[in-house]
Parts: structure tokens; C-alpha cells; sequence
């Protein structure tokens, strides 16, 4: 899987969690960009995240998340290297 | 910076050597344990010594007397004699705030947020810097710590910008919250005395003296810095604007609750995700217990911390709802409505920590409504000068919360012609010194 389609399969999820239809993520997308994305959906996030693909952050990692290109690469070595 | 470090050690050295030495102390000890941990292939472990060693020093002068008196207590209840002796020790100035930049500093490192930082000089500047001694801001060392790098030359307008926040901290302190502090201090010193509304009045009152108090020593501290070429963490943004609990701390001692936010609440929620919504609640009572503690060791900060944890955990139980509800108000009503609701819990709340013990708060909840002696309630023997002063200093802040889009006064003040300009400091120092109370009170928050 390559880091666009990881990236087009979290758009939806992003949609989903912070109820907006036309949010559209970039690699370089963080918290201060989203109005909806605060520390209550943001853990509602992650979990949606792991479930969707099957994976489970470590706490050092999740911490590490400056934006949402930090996610995708966690997630594309993740899904890779299972 | 040998010479500013020099500075704060002169400040620390006020309040005793014996304080002074048990801070360089802990500086030399977090200098070191910074490069163990990053030097470490497994990090955890030299960090769990170093946040242990940290917990420990605030516990033993913090916590173990009120700790050992409660274990005392419950040994001689069960009728065993057993008894831990009391310590008798000074607290080192601004320990509580320390602790937690030594923490947060040692994490930041296992986190690979920070570097260690190799030059004791420029390490023991940031811990020790004196404008922060007393009252924080709990700076973050990432953001503080590379100003001890840059150069520092002569600059007019940053000097007088700083001796403006100075003198507007002092106004806040001198004039408003001195001058509440008269009748707060009637009120909760002798409850008994009085019943009724008037406790309702003492809690407003004292909600805002502590804003002046803390927000005016803020002031002063981030003037001094500006002074000397910092820029530290601004720790107030409109508190009394706040729309929710949640809100409130994200505008009230921001560095704290940042700092909360980083290494309490997101940690343990993340840690706690599976649970869903009660692994946030969960996370938000741990951490507002936490704050409590760390505010006063006695009864009455465990609760007032519990308080805010289930106000908060409310909040994010009934998101949802709540948001559905306001969708029937108009924008503006559904925000004056949620400020109000957020101001009376917040005289709440502070009603609750300025009360000196448990059995006080339940005598002002219980008498706040007892309208038996209405001749008394405004019978308190504090001038009506002090009073109505007070009040207007309550109002200036209410119109400075209120005005949507604030200018920047101090901007505004510097860009004056230089006669008005003048006329206005020379004003504004004759004003504190005439309305000010020059008794040399301390600050409210420097005892936590």
C-alpha cells in the first residue's frame, strides 16, 4: 500500500470522526488546521486509525505525531513490514 | 550569563541558602540525568529514576508532613502506635514549578523532543532563571532554552515594552487585587461571623483578585524578561471568556496546563484509548487530581482538583448533547450562555480552594442561602474606598475580557506622541502609588 492510498484511506476516516464531508488532509496537515481536531477526537482518531488497518500504535510513536504525514509513514512501515 | 546567572542566584539566595543549595542541587542532577537518558539504549529506565528522584525531592517538602500526619491519624484510629515524626523543613523557593520543567525536561529527552543540553551555564540559566523563580511560567525548556544562545544587545523599545508589562503587573496587583483582598480576607478569615450572599460576593471577589494577583505577577515577570531580551510562555488568555470548564483551562495558567495536558492527560489517554470515552474521562480525573496535589497538600486541593476533573469529565461525556442543545440557540446566545455557566463554576471552584478547610466550604454552601441577617451581610468593616475601588478594578477586567478585539495597549501606548506618552506614565506611576496597596503583600500563587 502506498502512502496516497494511506493517505485517501484517512481522509475518510478524518471525515468520519470530525463530522466534516469536505475536509481534505495533506501530508502536512496537523491539529492547528483542523477546527474539529482536539484532544477528544484525536484519540477517537487513532483508535478508528488502528482499526481500520489492523495495526496498534506504540505510545511513543502516537506521541510523536507532529502531522499527519508522521502517521501515514508509521502506518505504511507498519502495514509493510506485517 | 555568568552574570545573569549570577542574578538569579542572588534572587534564590533571599529566601535562605538552604534552599538555594537544594535547587543547584537538583540542577546538577537533571544536567546529568538529561545525557544518561539520551545516552541510554534503553531510555525508560534512567528516566523513571530521574521523574523518581524529581517526585521525591517535591514529596519530602511538599507532601510527607501532611502524607505522615493523615497515616498518624488513620495508625491511632485503628489504635496502633505508631508515629511517623514531622519534618521541619523550608520549602525552597518555587520548588513546584521547578520539579516540573525538570520532568518535562527529562521526558521531552526520552521523547526525542529535546536535546541534552551540554552547557551547565546555559542549563542552570534556564532552571534558575529568576523571573520565573516564584510563580512559573512552567516554560518548556525547548522553547526557553536556546534564548541563553542568542546575543542579547541594547534595544530601546524591547526595554520600555518590558517597564510597561511591568508597571501594568503592578497596577493589577497593587490596585485591584490588594484592594479585594481586604474584604476576601475579612470574609474567609472570620466565616462565622457572616452568612448569606455575601459568601457569594467574597467567591467573586476572590476570583478575581487571584486573576489580578497571578496575571499581574505574570506581567512583572514577562517584563523583566522582555527586559532582558525572553520571551516566555504567556499564562493568561481571557480567562472569564471562556465557554466551557475545558476552555477555562486552556486560558487559565496555560503553562501548567499545557504542561498537564503533555505528560499527564495525553499519555495516559492514549495509553488508556481502548476504553473509549472513559479512557478520557479517566485521563482528565487523573490529571485535575494531579493539579490538586500539586496546588496545596491538604483536603482541600484533592478536591477542588477532583471537582474540575468531573467538570471536565462531564464535558467530554456530554459533547455531543451539549452541542446538539446550542444548536437550537442562536451562535451568540448558546456562547453568553456557556460563559455564564463557565463563570459561576468557576466562583465555585475557587470559593472551594480559598477555603481553609473542608469543614468551611460546607459551612459557606450551607449558609450562602440562610438570609437570616441581612443588616450584616455588607456590615464587614472594610472601607467603602477599598470596595468600590475593588469593583471598578473588577469591571476594568470584565470590560478587557468582553472587548472582542482588544488593541494592543502596549503597542498603542508606545506609538503616543512623547508628550502624551509621558504624561501618561508619569499618571500612571502617581495612580499605583496613591491607589495601590504598598504594604508588600505576597502572591497568592507563590505558596504552591
Amino acid at each position: 500500500m502506498s502512502h496516497i492510498e494511506i493517505l485517501d484511506q484517512i481522509n475518510a476516516i478524518f471525515r468520519r470522526v470530525f463530522e466534516n464531508d469536505s475536509l481534505q488532509i495533506q501530508m502536512e496537515t496537523s491539529a492547528d488546521d483542523v477546527d474539529e481536531w482536539d484532544s477528544l477526537n484525536h484519540t477517537v482518531m487513532i483508535v478508528e486509525v488502528e482499526k481500520h488497518f489492523n495495526i496498534k500504535f506504540k505510545l511513543k510513536e502516537v506521541l510523536s505525531f507532529q502531522n499527519v504525514g508522521d502517521m501515514v509513514n508509521i502506518i505504511h512501515s507498519k502495514v509493510t513490514s506485517a | 550569563m555568568f552574570l545573569l546567572l549570577l542574578a538569579s542566584v542572588i534572587f534564590y539566595s533571599f529566601s535562605g541558602w538552604q534552599g538555594l543549595l537544594i535547587l543547584v542541587a537538583i540542577t546538577g542532577f537533571n544536567f546529568y540525568s538529561g545525557i544518561l537518558i539520551d545516552k541510554a539504549t534503553n531510555k525508560n529506565l534512567p528516566l523513571t529514576f530521574a521523574v523518581v528522584v524529581n517526585v521525591l525531592v517535591l514529596f519530602i517538602f511538599k507532601f510527607y508532613n501532611f502524607f505522615f500526619s493523615e497515616v498518624n491519624s488513620l495508625f491511632s484510629l485503628l489504635d496502633i502506635t505508631v508515629n511517623f515524626p514531622m519534618l521541619n523543613l523550608i520549602m525552597p523557593v518555587g520548588i513546584s514549578y521547578f520539579i516540573l520543567q525538570a520532568i518535562g525536561y527529562n521526558v521531552d529527552i526520552q521523547r526525542e523532543m529535546q536535546s541534552p543540553e551540554k552547557n551547565f551555564l546555559v542549563f542552570a540559566n534556564y532552571f534558575l532563571f529568576f523571573p520565573k523563580a516564584l510563580q512559573g511560567p512552567v516554560d518548556r525548556p525547548r522553547l526557553l532554552m536556546p534564548q541563553f544562545y542568542e546575543k542579547k544587545e541594547f534595544d530601546y523599545a524591547r526595554i520600555t515594552t518590558g517597564l510597561r508589562l511591568i508597571a501594568w503587573g503592578l497596577f493589577k496587583k497593587l490596585v485591584i487585587a490588594d484592594r479585594l483582598g481586604f474584604f476576601v480576607t475579612e470574609i474567609y478569615g472570620n466565616l462565622h461571623e457572616y452568612s448569606g450572599p455575601i459568601f457569594l460576593l467574597a467567591g467573586f471577589f476572590y476570583t478575581f483578585q487571584l486573576y489580578a494577583d497571578f496575571s499581574g505577577y505574570m506581567d512583572m515577570a514577562l517584563g523583566v524578561a522582555t527586559i532582558l531580551g525572553f520571551s516566555m510562555f504567556r499564562n493568561f488568555n481571557k480567562p472569564f471568556a471562556a465557554t466551557s470548564v475545558t476552555d477555562f483551562w486552556k486560558r487559565w495558567h496555560i503553562s501548567l496546563s499545557t504542561w498537564l495536558y503533555e505528560y499527564v492527560f495525553n499519555p495516559v489517554s492514549l495509553y488508556k484509548r481502548n476504553w473509549g470515552i472513559w479512557g478520557m474521562v479517566f485521563a482528565v480525573f487523573i490529571t485535575f487530581l494531579l493539579s490538586g496535589l500539586w496546588h496545596g497538600a491538604s483536603w482541600i486541593f484533592i478536591f477542588w482538583g477532583m471537582l474540575n476533573g468531573i467538570a471536565l469529565g462531564y464535558e467530554i461525556v456530554t459533547a455531543k448533547w451539549r452541542k446538539s442543545i446550542f444548536k437550537k440557540f442562536s451562535k451568540a446566545t448558546a456562547r453568553n450562555l456557556s460563559i455564564a455557566v463557565t463563570f459561576i463554576f468557576t466562583i465555585l471552584s475557587f470559593t472551594f480552594a480559598r477555603a481553609n478547610t473542608p469543614a468551611d466550604v460546607v459551612y459557606i454552601f450551607t449558609n450562602v442561602f440562610n438570609f437570616s441577617n441581612p443588616s450584616g451581610w455588607l456590615n464587614t468593616g472594610v472601607s467603602n474606598f477599598d470596595l468600590i475601588l475593588g469593583s471598578l478594578g473588577v469591571l476594568l477586567i470584565l470590560i478587557l475580557h468582553w472587548w472582542q478585539k482588544v488593541p494592543d495597549m502596549n503597542l498603542a501606548i508606545a506609538e503616543l506622541p512623547v508628550l502624551w506618552r509621558w504624561s501618561f506614565y508619569c499618571l500612571a506611576i502617581v495612580f499605583i502609588l496613591q491607589f495601590g496597596v504598598i504594604s508588600g503583600s505576597g502572591f497568592i500563587y507563590a505558596q504552591f
